[in-house]
């Protein structure tokens, strides 16, 4: 073989194999487009299944979470409240709302939450209201009463024929979800949950299928929350029947405590029988003693003019009478009458102030003159071997009801009394402790037993005999005191005395 | 049979013997493919048969020895392919264990029309080894080449020989392998 021809074949051959490598190589790129075109439409289509399982994942996301915070809410309207907002962002594109369709088809509490997308919607409220006054309450009334079921609506069908004829929605579809009816009579009011779509783009089947599945357990949450507030109605019914009850034992006690003001009150008769008794009795002197002076006077009435003899004879007299004296004693008697008269218009004054007692309004008083008031009061039943000492202090108002608080001290005060039978000294002391007005009330009588001590303010306790206390002195003084928020608190020692502590909000 | 195969046997031939001899092949023996192999696609196993029947006609080789010779040089080209934890193999009786519990394996999973041999072990002794080779493509002399090429990649001496082979009629191939 030549070289030549060697070289012919080699070159033959290799043009060949380029053909056939370019065969290949097309054939390979041939396979490459198939390739790639095959990736893509698998791309697309684990796209569209991605997409698929994201929406599947909201679908169930808003199921579960909105199930979750449903049983959580403190009332239905929260209930709906939620509902409403959660549905807005799971829609994107609704506007979420919701009323009431009323028995005579009219709308009511209506409420509007703009769609989670809004920079798409620029829609006033008022068009809604607009959209919603010309709703066609009756067919939508009909259908609902014929099944409570979720809706797709097309609104042109359903706009008030006798509104509706140029009016044209900005809305193309709503959404009605009904969550609950309330009847009456046979007259019946929906609930609903309107969601509204502007047009078809924005529907999602698939989504509405969510919703309408989420309606079970909204219309569960709701009707247990319905029975959960009738509950809560019925204990508040309960209640306000305690209160009553409660607000007739108080009358009681009131009645009661007028019973024990009866005790008192033979007290206050003494206390004013004292002064006018020597009122009276300064009188009959003073009659002595005019008649006395009329006597020696009387001369000076009848002579025009008096001759020697004559001033000597009244001088006389002057004389036998005691003249001087009369005159100095009637001033005496005088003064002494004006003060049991003063006595006597203090302690009407005093029991003016307890007759108000009932008038609970609360005004600025000096809890020190409540006590003096008070004391007044007692002070004959403390007359002998009782010493009251008192130590004011206390130099800013409170608020409070001066004619009950004198009956707070006045049983304070007997109650001392009553532990002293052999006599003894009571302690009054008022003074400020920052922004308090405290009292004290302290006395040298027997203490109180342990026991006795956690029934003190029981009504009707009372460890005195029958006719001497009726028990109801410190229940009455406690909540008397309670109305006042003041506080009261008791140091006692069998054998050395008791002392009462109270403590009262000053007023600035 | 893969086109990579082909386009190695091809790469084989050319640089051992000459683009000419490669080319007569092809244009010689009328196959269905004309001789134009895509790497990815798979070809009629006669393919290889008749190929490699014809090669050795005309080199005037004993066709186990030019299976064997390309087997070895094929080697070389699968090593790559093969999954890192066979790179890592210790030793070459490792490697050798892995080609059909971990080699063959994947490469199933990447081809699913790819065919491949079955290989059971006889591992008793330290120095020797038995492969049994099991294929309707009767590829024995190629096995003893990719080991070989194995060998070599491993740094091992090893002498091959076969007790049993399916071209003697047997119903397999025993393929004793001797660590030296
Ligand atoms: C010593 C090691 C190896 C041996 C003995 C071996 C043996 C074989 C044999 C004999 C075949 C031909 C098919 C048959 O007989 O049915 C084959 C096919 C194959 N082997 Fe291996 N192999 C080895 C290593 C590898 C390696 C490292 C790879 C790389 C991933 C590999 C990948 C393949 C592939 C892809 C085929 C299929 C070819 C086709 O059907 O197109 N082998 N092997
Ligand atoms: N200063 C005190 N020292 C000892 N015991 C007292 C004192 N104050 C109250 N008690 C005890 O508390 C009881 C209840 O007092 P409370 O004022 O409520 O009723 P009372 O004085 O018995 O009757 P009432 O005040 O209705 O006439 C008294 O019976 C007495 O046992
Ligand atoms: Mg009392």
């Amino acid at each position: 073989m030549s070289q030549q021809s060697n070289e012919q074949e080699q070159l033959e051959a290799l043009k060949h194999i380029l053909d056939r490598e370019r065969a290949a190589r097309k054939e390979a790129e041939q396979k490459i487009e198939v390739f790639a075109s095959d990736i893509y439409e698998k791309n697309q289509l684990l796209q569209e299944q991605t997409h698929q399982a994201q929406e599947r994942q909201k679908q169930l996301e808003f199921l579960t979470g909105l199930a979750a915070e449903t049983w959580q809410q403190a009332s239905m309207t929260a209930i709906l409240d939620n509902y409403l907002d959660r549905s807005r962002n799971f829609l994107q594109f609704a506007f979420a709302t919701m009323f009431e369709l009323k028995p005579d088809y009219q709308l009511d509490r209506v409420q509007i939450l703009p769609a989670a997308e809004t920079q798409l919607m620029q829609f006033e409220e008022s068009e809604l209201r607009t959209l919603f006054n010309h709703l066609d309450g009756f067919r939508l009334s009909m259908e609902l009463t014929e099944q409570a079921e979720c809706k797709l609506l097309n609104l042109e069908e359903y706009l008030d024929p006798q509104l509706g004829k140029t009016y044209r929605p900005e809305f193309q579809f709503a959404y009605i979800v009904p969550l609950y009816q309330n009847s009456h009579n046979r007259q019946t009011t929906f609930g609903l949950a309107c969601f509204l779509f502007e047009d078809e783009a924005n529907l999602d089947i698939g989504q509405l299928q969510t919703i309408e599945s989420s309606r079970n357990t909204l219309i569960l949450a709701l009707s247990r929350k319905q029975n959960e507030t009738n509950q809560a109605k019925q204990l508040a019914e309960l209640e306000q029947a305690h209160q009553t009850l409660k607000q007739t034992q108080q009358q009681l006690i009131d009645s009661e405590k007028l019973a024990s003001l009866g005790m008192l009150s033979a007290g206050v008769a003494h206390e004013i029988n004292n002064p006018v008794g020597y009122v009276m009795s300064n009188i009959d002197t003073m009659h002595d003693y005019l008649s006395s002076l009329q006597s020696v006077l009387k001369p000076l009435n009848e002579n025009e003019q008096l001759d020697d003899a004559a001033c000597r004879t009244l001088m006389a007299k002057w004389q036998d009478e005691e003249g001087d004296y009369l005159l100095e004693d009637s001033q005496k008697i005088l003064n002494s009458s004006i003060d049991g008269l003063h006595r006597i218009r203090d302690i009407v004054e005093a029991l003016r102030s307890f007759s108000r007692m009932d008038n609970h309004e609360l005004e600025a008083i000096d809890v020190n003159s409540t006590i003096e008031h008070a004391l007044k009061m007692v002070k004959n039943e403390l007359k002998y071997n009782y010493q009251v000492i008192t130590d004011f202090q206390a130099d800013k108002p409170i608020m409070g009801s001066d004619g009950q608080l004198q009956q707070v001290f006045i049983n304070l005060f007997i109650n001392a009394k009553h532990a002293m039978k052999g006599g003894g000294s009571i302690t009054i002391k008022t003074w400020i402790d920052k922004a308090r007005v405290k009292v004290s009330v302290k006395d040298t009588g027997t203490g109180i037993k342990e026991e006795d001590l956690k029934q003190i303010f029981t009504p009707f306790f009372t460890t005195k005999k029958q006719g001497e206390g009726t028990g109801l002195g410190l229940a009455i003084s406690y909540s008397i005191l309670q109305q006042h928020h003041a506080k009261i608190e008791i140091n006692t020692q069998l054998g050395e005395g008791t002392e009462f502590l109270l403590s009262f909000f000053t007023f600035e | 049979m893969k086109g990579t195969v082909f386009n190695h046997l091809q790469e084989f031939v050319e640089q051992s013997h000459g683009y000419t001899v490669w080319d007569q092949a092809i244009s010689t023996l009328d196959l269905p493919s004309k001789g134009i192999y895509v790497g990815t696609q798979s070809y009629d196993d006669t393919e290889i048969t008749m190929l490699a029947v014809y090669l050795a006609e005309q080199l005037n080789a004993p066709l186990p020895d030019l299976i064997r010779s390309f087997g070895y040089s094929l080697f070389s080209h699968l090593m790559p392919m093969a999954p890192e934890q066979a790179k890592q193999a210790k030793d070459l009786r490792t490697f050798l264990h892995m080609v059909e519990k971990i080699i063959h394996v994947e490469v199933l999973k990447l081809y699913q029309d790819v065919n491949l041999p079955k290989f059971d072990y006889i591992d008793e002794e330290s120095k020797y080894m038995t492969m049994i080779y099991r294929s309707p493509r009767k590829l024995c002399f190629l096995s003893e080449g990719l080991i070989l090429g194995a060998a070599d990649h491993f740094k091992e001496q090893v002498k091959i020989d076969q007790s049993k082979c399916m071209h003697k009629g047997d119903d397999c191939c025993h393929i004793e392998i001797e660590f030296l």
